[in-house]
């Protein structure tokens, strides 16, 4: 049984930290990272640590999205339209879970971020190179999706189109059973698939992800603490800390470069679909 | 007239309230848990439940904001969501 003791909560408030940090920053929940952690330093069995990192992302989600809406960064068109199939998703997902071979969903997963990994890396070093791609002020709205926001390391306004809408949901639906099949919030696929395919710079991406991702985190957490399954003390404590990170990353987000966070992204994405082979492998 | 800044201000209220209520309620069950009080473990349990109603609670106000903002699209969309969300809650 873990107790928590003095040094192990401040630990854990240090660790929740780091991850709040670079949930807000990057627009991913951290679970993938925070579930292994919690289960082989701090020795707390599987289902109380995936129970309290469920919690942890409707924490960075939340407070990071409030933040987020109001400055413009988190575009809640998108994101509603892009929570409509990964929720359709999540049920496919679970009601398949029992029928498709995790190894299998596990594998395939891994290999995408492969190249997904690659392609932000380059977009981000071009970007870099060449600095960002032109964006003038525009008269009207092409869709309803288009969006605008200001961007203090740009100097200006960044006004963005939204393309690709119609595959772009496709993606969110299969990132949606990802997590009903692996456990997983999505966030990790949804940032790609808004900066790759629909266009949308990396903050304004990575601040609707992590608008998107709290709601699917919501429904699996309600499920554990309906159960008794939720670590009321030791969730206490991390959503604490990742609450402390989050407030930091929030203004991180606001004045780092989109294309600096792009190249980072692009390492979180190879790290996780090494992860992801290598528990096959 | 309900605009859009409006309804940004909604949700960031609706975010910021219930992250607000969660931490007030965790920090005050550790107090009074520490302090050996009875009630600090059902304070503590309430604010992790405040936490994860809050996205519950941002969704309706999303149905509502496009409700009065007359984006009907937007408002069917925010109500598949809620209806996939409680029935993934409460068959899960």
């Amino acid at each position: 049984m873990f107790e928590l003791t003095a040094l192990n909560s401040l630990a854990l408030l240090g660790f929740g930290s780091a991850i709040g940090l670079l949930g807000s920053v990057l627009g991913v929940g951290g679970g993938i990272f925070m579930v292994p952690f919690l289960v082989l330093v701090f020795e707390i069995p599987i289902h109380q640590a995936v129970a309290a990192s469920l919690a942890a992302i409707v924490a960075t989600s939340s407070a990071v999205a409030a933040v987020n809406v109001e400055r413009g960064l988190a575009n809640i068109r998108l994101g509603i339209a892009l929570e409509v199939t990964t929720a359709l998703g999540s049920v496919a997902g679970a009601l398949l879970a029992n029928r498709l071979s995790g190894a299998a969903v596990q594998l395939l997963f891994g290999l995408t971020l492969l190249p997904v990994s690659v392609l932000m890396f380059l977009k981000g070093r071009r970007a870099l190179r060449h600095g960002p791609a032109a964006s003038g002020p525009r008269n009207a709205k092409v869709s309803s999706f288009d969006a605008a926001f200001y961007d203090p390391a740009a100097g200006g306004h960044t006004n963005y189109e939204v393309r690709n809408m119609a595959p772009a949901s496709g993606i969110s639906f299969f990132a949606g059973s990802l997590s009903g099949l692996l456990g997983i919030g999505g966030g990790v696929v949804q940032v790609p698939v808004m900066n790759l395919l629909c266009g949308v710079p990396m903050k304004a991406a990575a601040a609707t992800s992590n608008f998107i991702i709290g709601v699917s985190a919501a429904a699996s957490a309600f499920v554990y603490f309906r159960r008794g399954l939720m670590p009321l003390e030791l969730t206490g404590v991390i959503v604490t800390g990742v609450l402390l990170g989050s407030f930091l990353g929030i203004h991180v987000l606001y004045r780092a470069r989109s294309e600096k966070l792009q190249i980072i992204f692009s390492a979180l994405t190879l790290l996780v679909g090494l992860k992801m082979l290598f528990g096959v492998l | 007239m309900f605009q859009e800044k409006d309804f940004n201000r909604l949700i960031q209220r609706t975010l910021l309230g219930g992250v607000f209520l969660s931490v007030f309620l965790v920090s005050a069950g550790f107090g009074l848990s520490l302090a050996g009080a009875p009630s600090g473990p059902g304070l503590l349990r309430a604010g992790i439940l405040a936490l994860i109603l809050t996205p519950v609670a941002r969704v309706v106000m999303l149905i509502y904001g496009y409700w009065r903002t007359g984006e009907n699209y937007f408002a069917l969309a925010s109500f598949v969501v809620l209806a996939v969300l409680i029935v993934s809650m409460l068959a899960g």
